[in-house]
């Protein structure tokens, strides 16, 4: 049988494996030259694996995880963040840009929370909103139209800036028709956009109820479901197989899966 | 964009069982489904004739409309409002496609809810510094292996060093790697505490063999497992562990070879 002393260089034992507690040392074990350029001890090593969360299965993972990462050089990215908040704060132009939160105005502010932009801002010019109310409020005068005027145009840019092609519309017909319809129910669920939609329902209509109705079912189903209610089921209910006919005919029987 | 209405059309459709390529994880949710109210809800939409102007919107647009009754200089202002309004809810909800409302809406939430991911995160993110997210992190390049190069130095000689030690700290918390409660950890992992001597000594010394990670232990651990220099007892333990130590271990002097020879023996400490 081949032990550790047969397989070990012979630079003999001053300075060499003196005690047990030297097999746990990696500057007694490991060969100099492969450890240079290691700035922390093994007490170092652990600490940041531990705080870092690693579990490794074995030494090997770890080995074998430190191998394959790669760090190119970045120094353009390094230079133009000297710190996190510099970083930020030179993108927040272009973030302002992109999420929209650059288009809010006195006239007409954004809605959302943080100057962003809400589901409002987007369809009021349909579903109404404060540019409406104002006017409702105080009158058609110069400073309320042009309140309307800056949503509108606010509007418009919001569904550009979203990437959204309002003279492109998806075709009407069965998908896009079911998509919004079952849509509904998640809609139902955000008070702002079920407050929105429901305005657009046409009154006294069952289309128009409908859309209430589904707007409800959906907060009605999300609010059951955190209580483990599940909802109706509408799909197929299974055969029944048995030999009792009267199962089949029996409407209460069937919903019980017979 | 583009591809996500139809993206939602796929999952709604099928109640969210559905999971497309490039699909919000949001519309991935099956909060919606067929039922009587939706397939009603579905018809009209399909028919234009679920959803119509708000009440509010109409009579505003109205008032516009009849602005220069009470006010003729008004009414420049107000046409051009009433014209942009006129444009843009005919784009928003296009007479008998209602359906294209609702993808818009979608299209809408979905920018939202981007940007407000957005703003949360930059939020947290200028309010941070390099050094909030671990040690080693200093810039933008050190944030790319959480500061591991930042820390070591160098991964391979880190590699290097962890490697080294064979076996030895499978299984061990990282947090105990290369540290003297660690060792004893692997020994007795591994059924050496005793065959070593080690819990036998440790005991002696007062320590508490199921505390071993106790920061009070450390140094009479550390005394303890620095005594024990038995070269069979090292042999064993270096064997154990598939460590081949550049330093060398002590070589054997004993007259009885067998402890070099004999597995049984060699566990029990050797001479």
């Amino acid at each position: 049988m081949t032990i550790g002393a047969d397989l070990a260089p012979d630079v003999g034992n001053a300075g060499g494996i003196q005690s047990l507690k030297d097999l746990g040392d990696y500057t007694k074990t490991a060969n100099p030259g492969d450890i240079k350029g290691l700035t922390t001890d093994a007490a170092g090593i652990a600490g940041k694996f531990s705080d870092m969360g690693a579990s490794f299965p074995n030494m090997g993972s770890a080995t074998s995880m430190l191998s394959k990462i790669s760090v190119p050089s970045i120094p353009g990215l390094d230079a133009a963040a000297p710190s996190l908040n510099s970083l930020t704060s030179g993108l927040s132009s272009s973030l302002n840009s992109m999420t929209g939160a650059s288009l809010s105005t006195a006239l007409s502010p954004n809605l959302g929370p943080g100057g962003l932009p809400s589901i409002t801002d987007f369809v009021q010019s349909v579903a109404g909103g404060p540019a409406f109310t104002n006017i409702l409020e105080n009158g058609v005068t110069g400073d309320t139209i042009a309140a309307l005027a800056a949503a509108t145009s606010k509007a418009t840019s919001l569904f550009t800036t979203a990437g959204v092609d309002l003279a492109s519309p998806p075709p009407p017909g069965l998908g896009s028709a079911m998509s919004f319809a079952t849509n509904l129910h998640k809609f139902g669920t955000n008070s702002e956009m079920s407050g929105l939609i429901g305005n657009m329902a046409v009154p006294g209509t069952q289309y128009g109820d409908s859309i209430k109705a589904s707007l409800a079912e959906g907060r009605n189903k999300a609010l059951m479901a955190q209580n483990g209610i599940p909802p109706l089921n509408f799909n197929n209910l299974p055969t029944y197989t048995g030999e009792d006919s009267s199962l089949n005919t029996n409407a209460g029987a069937r919903l019980l899966g017979g | 964009m583009g591809d996500q209405t139809t993206a939602d059309k796929i999952v709604t459709a099928k109640a969210g069982t559905v999971v497309a390529e490039n699909l919000k994880l949001a519309l991935a949710t099956a909060s919606g489904s067929l039922t009587p109210s939706t397939i009603t809800a579905m018809v009209g939409i399909n028919a234009g004739s679920a959803l119509q102007l708000a009440p509010e919107v109409t009579e505003v647009m109205g008032q516009l409309y009849f602005a220069n009754i009470a006010n003729l200089a008004l009414w420049p202002a107000a046409n051009a409002a009433l014209a942009s309004l006129t444009t843009l809810q005919s784009g928003i909800l296009p007479g008998g496609n209602h359906a294209a409302f609702g993808s818009f809406l979608n299209q809408a939430k979905a920018h939202i809810g981007d940007a407000t991911d957005l703003q949360n995160t930059t939020n947290f993110i200028s309010n941070s510094s390099f050094g909030d997210f671990g040690s080693g992190i200093t810039n933008m390049s050190s944030m790319l292996d959480q500061g591991l190069t930042g820390k070591f130095g160098s991964l391979s000689a880190a590699g290097a060093a962890l490697s080294s030690s064979g076996s030895m700290f499978d299984g061990i918390d990282p947090k105990n790697i290369g540290s003297p409660a660690g060792l004893v950890q692997a020994l007795n992992a591994n059924k050496l505490g005793n065959a070593s001597g080690v819990n036998a000594k440790l005991a002696a010394a007062g320590v508490n063999l199921n505390d071993l990670t106790n920061p009070v232990y450390a140094s009479k651990i550390a005394q303890v497992t620095g005594s024990i220099s038995d070269p069979a007892v090292l042999n064993t333990v270096a064997d154990q562990f598939g460590q081949t130590p550049f330093g060398g271990l002590p070589s054997y002097n004993g007259s009885d070879s067998s402890l070099y020879n004999n597995s049984a023996s060699k566990l029990l400490g050797g001479a």
